[in-house]
C-alpha cells in the first residue's frame, strides 16, 4: 500500500472558490466525470489543475475524504443488481460517521456526488436522507427540512388519503 | 358497581337508562347486530353451504367459486378491520398494531366503544359486550361518534362534488378553508390538483419570529434532476416514505405523482415490486426434508425455471405504473396475513334437564401466514392472539424450535419439549409451544404472463397464490393451500389493495398413499394483511 501510494500519479482539482487540491489519481477516479476527463485528456491532465466549477473547496475536500476511504472498493454494481441492494437502508459505519454533517453539507455532498458522478457516494447520501425521514409524518418531515406546508388543509387531506395504501408497501 | 348509591345517583341512572332504552327503540339494532353478528353469520353459512364431495384433487375446490366474489359486507367485522387499519396512522408513522403498549383502561364512552370493537374482533364477545354496554350507558350516541371518528372522511369523500351544487348549507366542513389557491375553494380532482402543482417550488418554512431570517432549507437548492435522483433512491429504499413525501409540499406531491419512471422501477423492482415475487416454487418441489434445507440456502434453482423474467414487456407501454403498483397482485413481506376465525358450537348437555340456557362455546382461532422473499412461507394455526404470535414468526425462531424437535423425532422420544441448549436461543418456552405448530412451506404466485393466456385452462389464475406446507398431522402429509389475492376494500379506490387472501381450496396430500383429502374450511375466513414493524421490510 505504502509503495503504491508513493508512486501514485497525482492530480490537482481546482474548486469553485479557487483552491487547488492535490489528490491521488485513483482517488480522484472514483468520480466517473474525472475519470472520463482524464482518459480524454491523457497525460496533459496531470499537469494542469482540473476545474470543478460546481463544488467549493469544503465540499470537495469532504468528497475526496470519502473517495480516499473507498479508493479500494470494487466498482459500483449495476443498478438492478438485487443482491447488492439487500438491506437497502443499511449504511456502513464509516459512511454513517462521514455523513454526520449539517444538512447544508449533506445536500452539497449529494449535489457534488451527482455532478462528479460518484454513484456510491450519491447512494450513501440518499440513504442518509431516507434515514432522516424514516418513520416520520409529513409534518415532521417538513420540520426536519424546514419546508413550508403550502397545501390547504383540504389538499393535504386529499393527498394523504390517496397515499395511505402505500404504507403497507 | 357503586357501593353507596344516593337517591340522586339512582335518579340519574334511571334517566340514562330510559334514554338508552328509547334510543335503542328508535335507531334499531345497530349494536344488537354487532354483538350477535358472529353467531348469526356462522349459522347462516352452515345452512347455505352446499354439499361437497370429498377426495377431489386440487384445482376445483368448491370454495373457489363460493368465496371468490365475496364482497365486503357492511358488517361490523369490516368496520373493525378498517378501524384497525386506520388507527395505524396515529402516532409513529411506521407503527403497527402489535406493539405492546401500556394500555390505559378506557375512560370515556368512545374509548369503551373502541375497546369493545377490538375485543369483538378478537372474538372475546363477553368482554366486548360489557364494553359496548358501558359505552352506551355513558353515551347513547357513541356509535355515531365512533363512525364520525373512523369513517367521516368516507362520507366526505363520497359526497358529490359540490362544484355545481349550490352551497345551501354554509356550515359544512368549511373549517379554515383558505381561499388562496387561485381564488377557488372548490375541491378539484386529484389529477387537476397535481397538475396545478407543476410549477411549485419548495418553500422555506416561515421563521419562528416574524421578520426573522427563515430557517435554512438546503433541500430546496437541489435542482430538479438531483431531487428526482434522491426521490428515486428513497422510493427504492422504502416506498412508504416516498408516498408520504407527497403530503409534504406541492412540489414533492407533483413529483411523487408524476414520476412514472420511479413507479415503474418500484413496480418491477426487487424491493417491493414484481421481481421480489415468486412465480414458481423457489425452494425445491419435494417434500419436507428439502423444504427444511431450503430454508437456509435457496436461489440456486431459482433461475432454472422456464418462466420468463417479469419485465415491462409483459405490460402495455401506457401502463399507469403508480396504479399498477397499487393494485397489481403481489405478496407483501412487511407483515403477516391473519385469518381470524370465530365460530360457535353448542356446549355439553347439561346434567339437569331444566336449565336456564344451553351452553354455547365460542371458539376463536387464528391462521397466520408469513411470506419470505426467498419463496418460503410459515403457516401457523393457533388460538394464540396476534400480539403474542406475530413477533415470534421469524425463520430463526422456527428453525431453533424445529432443530429441537428434529432431534427428538430421531430419538423417537415424546413431544418436542426438549430444546437444544444453545445459549443464543431466544424463544421462551411459551413461545416454543406456540411455534412448534408452525409449518414451513413455500409459495408461488400466478405468473403475470399467464394473464393474457387462456385462463380457463389453468387451475391457477392471476392473483392466485399456491402454498405448499408441511403437514401438521405428520411427516407423510403435505398441505396445499390455494388462495387468491383480493382487495380488502374494493369500494374505496385509495385503500390498500391486495391485502386480503381469500380461500380457494385447502387439501392435504398423503405422500405414501397418494391420496388427496380436502379440508372443509367450514368456518374459515379470509386472511387480512397487517403490517408488523419488527419485520422491517422483510429482507
Amino acid at each position: 500500500m505504502a509503495e503504491t501510494k508513493a508512486e501514485q500519479p497525482r492530480l490537482t482539482l481546482a474548486s469553485s472558490d479557487g483552491e487547488d487540491i492535490p489528490v491521488d489519481k485513483d482517488v480522484a477516479e472514483r468520480s466517473v466525470l474525472i475519470k472520463n476527463m482524464v482518459s480524454d485528456l491523457g497525460e496533459e491532465a496531470m499537469t494542469e489543475a482540473i476545474p470543478i466549477p460546481n463544488v467549493n473547496a469544503a465540499v470537495l475536500k469532504k468528497v475526496i475524504e470519502w473517495c480516499t476511504h473507498h479508493r479500494a472498493d470494487p466498482p459500483a454494481p449495476t443498478d438492478d443488481d438485487s443482491d447488492s441492494r439487500k438491506k437497502t437502508t443499511d449504511i456502513e459505519e464509516w459512511d454513517q460517521k462521514f455523513m454526520q454533517v449539517d444538512q447544508e453539507m449533506l445536500f452539497e455532498i449529494i449535489l457534488a456526488a451527482n455532478y462528479l458522478d460518484i454513484k456510491q457516494l450519491l447512494d450513501v447520501g440518499c440513504k442518509t436522507v431516507a434515514n432522516m425521514i424514516k418513520g416520520k409524518s409529513p409534518e415532521e418531515i417538513r420540520k426536519t427540512f424546514n419546508i413550508q406546508n403550502d397545501f390547504t388543509p383540504e389538499e393535504e387531506d386529499q393527498i394523504r388519503r390517496e397515499n395511505e395504501w402505500a404504507e403497507d408497501r | 358497581m357503586e357501593t353507596q348509591p344516593t337517591s340522586s345517583d339512582l335518579e340519574q341512572f334511571r334517566q340514562q337508562w330510559q334514554q338508552e332504552v328509547s334510543a335503542r327503540a328508535q335507531q334499531k339494532p345497530t349494536r344488537d347486530i354487532t354483538t350477535n353478528h358472529v353467531r348469526t353469520k356462522s349459522s347462516n353459512e352452515q345452512r347455505q353451504r352446499p354439499e361437497r364431495p370429498v377426495n377431489r384433487p386440487p384445482g376445483r375446490h368448491p370454495l373457489a367459486e363460493e368465496h371468490d366474489g365475496e364482497l365486503i359486507p357492511e358488517s361490523s367485522d369490516q368496520a373493525v378491520r378498517v378501524a384497525s387499519f386506520e388507527s395505524l396512522n396515529l402516532g409513529d408513522a411506521d407503527a403497527d398494531e402489535f406493539s405492546k403498549l401500556g394500555r390505559a383502561e378506557p375512560t370515556n364512552a368512545l374509548e369503551h366503544y373502541e375497546r369493545a370493537v377490538e375485543k369483538e374482533a378478537q372474538g372475546k364477545l363477553g368482554d366486548s359486550l360489557s364494553h359496548y354496554r358501558t359505552a352506551f350507558r355513558l353515551d347513547e350516541g357513541v356509535d355515531q361518534k365512533y363512525k364520525e371518528k373512523y369513517f367521516a372522511h368516507k362520507w366526505k369523500a363520497t359526497r358529490p362534488n359540490p362544484s355545481n351544487a349550490a352551497p345551501t348549507v354554509p356550515s359544512t366542513a368549511h373549517h379554515s378553508q383558505s381561499v388562496e389557491a387561485g381564488g377557488e375553494a372548490v375541491p378539484q380532482t386529484t389529477p387537476q390538483l397535481i397538475a396545478s402543482f407543476a410549477d411549485c417550488e419548495i418553500e422555506d418554512a416561515l421563521p419562528v419570529i416574524e421578520g426573522d431570517a427563515p430557517p435554512p432549507c438546503p433541500i430546496k437548492k437541489l435542482p430538479t434532476e438531483v431531487l428526482l435522483e434522491l426521490l428515486g433512491h428513497i422510493a427504492r429504499i422504502d416506498i412508504s416514505i416516498y408516498a408520504r413525501l407527497a403530503s409534504v409540499c406541492k412540489k414533492l406531491a407533483y413529483h411523487v405523482y408524476t414520476e412514472f419512471g420511479i413507479w415503474k422501477r418500484v413496480s418491477l423492482g426487487p424491493e417491493f415490486g414484481l421481481a421480489s415475487q415468486k412465480y414458481h416454487f423457489a425452494t425445491d418441489i419435494q417434500g419436507r426434508p428439502v423444504i427444511w434445507s431450503a430454508v437456509e440456502e435457496e436461489e440456486q434453482d431459482a433461475d432454472e425455471r422456464p418462466m420468463p423474467p417479469v419485465t415491462d414487456a409483459l405490460f402495455p407501454a401506457s401502463q399507469d405504473w403508480r396504479g399498477f403498483f397499487h393494485s397489481y397482485p403481489r405478496i407483501r413481506f412487511t407483515g403477516v396475513y391473519i385469518s381470524t376465525v370465530n365460530y360457535t358450537r353448542s356446549g355439553g348437555t347439561s346434567v339437569t334437564p331444566s336449565t336456564w340456557g344451553s351452553q354455547v362455546h365460542i371458539v376463536t382461532y387464528y391462521r397466520y401466514l408469513r411470506f419470505f422473499r426467498d419463496g418460503t412461507v410459515v403457516s401457523l394455526l393457533t388460538t394464540h392472539e396476534p400480539i403474542e404470535v406475530v413477533h415470534l414468526l421469524t425463520k430463526e425462531n422456527i428453525s431453533l424450535v424445529r432443530s429441537g424437535k428434529a432431534v427428538d423425532a430421531m430419538k423417537f422420544t415424546g413431544v418436542g419439549q426438549s430444546f437444544s441448549q444453545q445459549p443464543n436461543m431466544p424463544p421462551p418456552p411459551s413461545a416454543q409451544n406456540i411455534l412448534k405448530h408452525a409449518l414451513r412451506g413455500r409459495w408461488r404466485l400466478c405468473h403475470p404472463s399467464l394473464d393474457s393466456v387462456d385462463v380457463a385452462s389453468n387451475s391457477i389464475v392471476p392473483g392466485d397464490l399456491h402454498i405448499e406446507t408441511e403437514g401438521g398431522a405428520g411427516p407423510r402429509y403435505l398441505y396445499t393451500m390455494h388462495l387468491s389475492l383480493k382487495h380488502g376494500n374494493a369500494r374505496n379506490k385509495f385503500s390498500s389493495r391486495n391485502n386480503k387472501l381469500v380461500w380457494k381450496g385447502f387439501w392435504s396430500y398423503n405422500s405414501i398413499s397418494h391420496d388427496w383429502a380436502e379440508f372443509q374450511l367450514r368456518n374459515d375466513k379470509a386472511f387480512w394483511f397487517s403490517r408488523v414493524k419488527s419485520y422491517g421490510l422483510g429482507y
